[in-house]
């Protein structure tokens, strides 16, 4: 299933808070730190485990004023950096239903 | 700049109070010769009212929560506390001397996903360990806690504090540290007690002590580099603060009292009977404090030693001023670098105010 179909949330294994506009993340698991800007902050509040990326960065385009094609490569290559260091994890079904 | 000192700086000019140290009891399990707390006190915070204080300090966007005391595991809802505050998102560490930390705790502060253990080991010798926490057996318990915390792949770190009963068993707890495969850190500072009283603070190493632990590569690194004096003040140090106590960090009491840091005890207002917003942003105490840059203190703005100095405003506030010197803090200073500073130096020209009295006076005899 490709990666804009998948579901993400946020993993258990962080700390986070919104800090202005941007996010600060830390891993609890190795303690690296990441910041987020305000369009990174905007797919991290967004995801939920119920909403696939597609969804999440075609409502990014209204919001930034970028065209989908942008939204959904920029959004894809940030998801994949955040999976990549456990921040956020993938399901192929929605949370609720996969907690069923 | 790294990323914490950048995230730190945006929540300065945003005023946010980043970091908070909410110490949940001050009952103890041990009794340290050191301790600058009262372990009597009652009337400590419900787990409600504990609770409502970290869901304030989350809305306020607190990241950095120290859950402390006393003994926070004393508190029978001391994991609850801290579950719920993992449960909002905070970056949690906790400091503790862990005798009560076995297998199931050790295990459960892993499940809960606590970002580090603060642990202080005196010594590595049982006997002068267990003489200054006056608790039997507690240099014991507290290694094999710290066994159990790795083994679960927690971070710990030792904070060993030296006083003259331990001065010169820093680089022993440090290969202690080393073979346990935690952090290390020194403090050689005696603080007063929190209601004021110094007599404690008699404990604390001499001079001749505080430099040799200045000048020991293992503690300071480059030795050389650590110990250089320096005039070099920018106005970017002149424009900035002493440190972060009151600008981003809060500290809370078991009873609800807000102050800018746990050794700085300015009353700023009370949990129970002001939100802590409220106390944050409107406080009379934290507006005086953060209206002080290091240009504005009367000496040590003009101190050789002000740009890389420790000064403490909490200890200041102690010794009367908090836009003063800190004693301790001179001491440091000179400790390390053998100049004298502002504040010694007026004490000196003080005294050789007095002096020549005294050789004239020995003159007419």
């Amino acid at each position: 299933m490709p990666l804009a179909e998948l579901y993400l949330s946020q993993s258990p294994h962080i700390a986070a808070r919104t800090l202005g506009e941007d996010t600060v993340i830390m891993s609890t698991l190795d303690s690296t730190v990441y910041m987020l800007n305000s369009v990174g902050t905007a797919i991290w509040n967004a995801v939920n485990g119920k909403t696939p990326l597609s969804h999440i960065a075609t409502a990014l385009c209204a919001e930034f004023d970028v065209t989908a094609q942008e939204a959904h490569g920029d959004a894809k290559e940030f998801v994949d950096q955040l999976i990549k260091h456990g921040i956020l994890a993938v399901s192929e079904s929605p949370l609720a239903e996969a907690g069923q | 700049m790294s990323l914490l000192e950048e995230i730190k700086q945006k929540a300065t000019a945003l005023g946010v109070p980043l970091s908070a140290h909410l110490d949940i009891t001050w009952h103890c399990n041990e009794r340290c010769v050191h301790c600058y707390l009262d372990h009597d006190g009652t009337g400590e915070l419900t787990t409600h009212e504990v609770k409502d204080v970290i869901r304030q300090l989350s809305d306020a966007g607190t990241f950095f929560l120290t859950i402390s005391g006393g003994e926070p595991l004393l508190r029978r809802d001391c994991f609850e506390i801290l579950e719920y505050a993992r449960s909002l998102r905070f970056q949690v560490k906790l400091k503790t001397n862990a005798v009560m930390i076995g297998p199931p705790e050790a295990a459960r502060l892993k499940r809960l996903g606590i970002e580090q253990v603060q642990i202080s080991v005196y010594s590595h010798i049982d006997s002068v360990h267990d003489a200054i926490t006056k608790l039997p057996g507690s240099l014991r318990r507290t290694i094999n806690a710290i066994r159990l915390l790795k083994e679960n792949d927690i971070k710990v770190s030792i904070a060993n504090v030296l006083m003259q009963i331990n001065s010169n068993h820093g680089k022993a707890v440090k290969q202690l540290a080393q073979e346990l495969g935690v952090r290390f850190s020194i403090d050689p500072t005696i603080t007063p007690m929190i209601n004021g009283d110094r007599s404690i603070t008699k404990l604390g190493v001499s001079m001749d002590e505080l430099r040799a632990i200045m000048h020991t590569e293992e503690f300071v690194g480059d030795v050389a580099e650590f110990c250089s004096p320096t005039s070099d003040t920018s106005d970017d140090v002149l424009d900035g603060y002493s440190c972060s106590a009151g600008h981003t960090l809060a500290y809370i009491s078991p009873f609800g009292d807000v102050f800018p840091c746990v050794q700085f005890p300015m009353p700023c207002g009370n949990v129970r009977t002001q939100p802590f917003s409220d106390i944050w942003y409107r406080s009379p105490a934290f507006s005086e404090l953060r209206s002080v840059h290091v240009r504005d203190l009367h000496t040590c703005s003009s101190c050789t030693h002000t740009s890389y100095c420790s000064r403490c405003p909490g200890l200041a506030y102690m010794e009367g001023d908090f836009r003063g010197p800190s004693t301790a803090d001179c001491g440091k200073s000179y400790a390390r670098t053998g100049v004298p500073s502002a504040a010694m130096l007026r004490g000196a020209q003080s005294t050789s105010h007095i002096a020549p009295g005294l050789v004239q006076i020995s003159g007419l005899q």
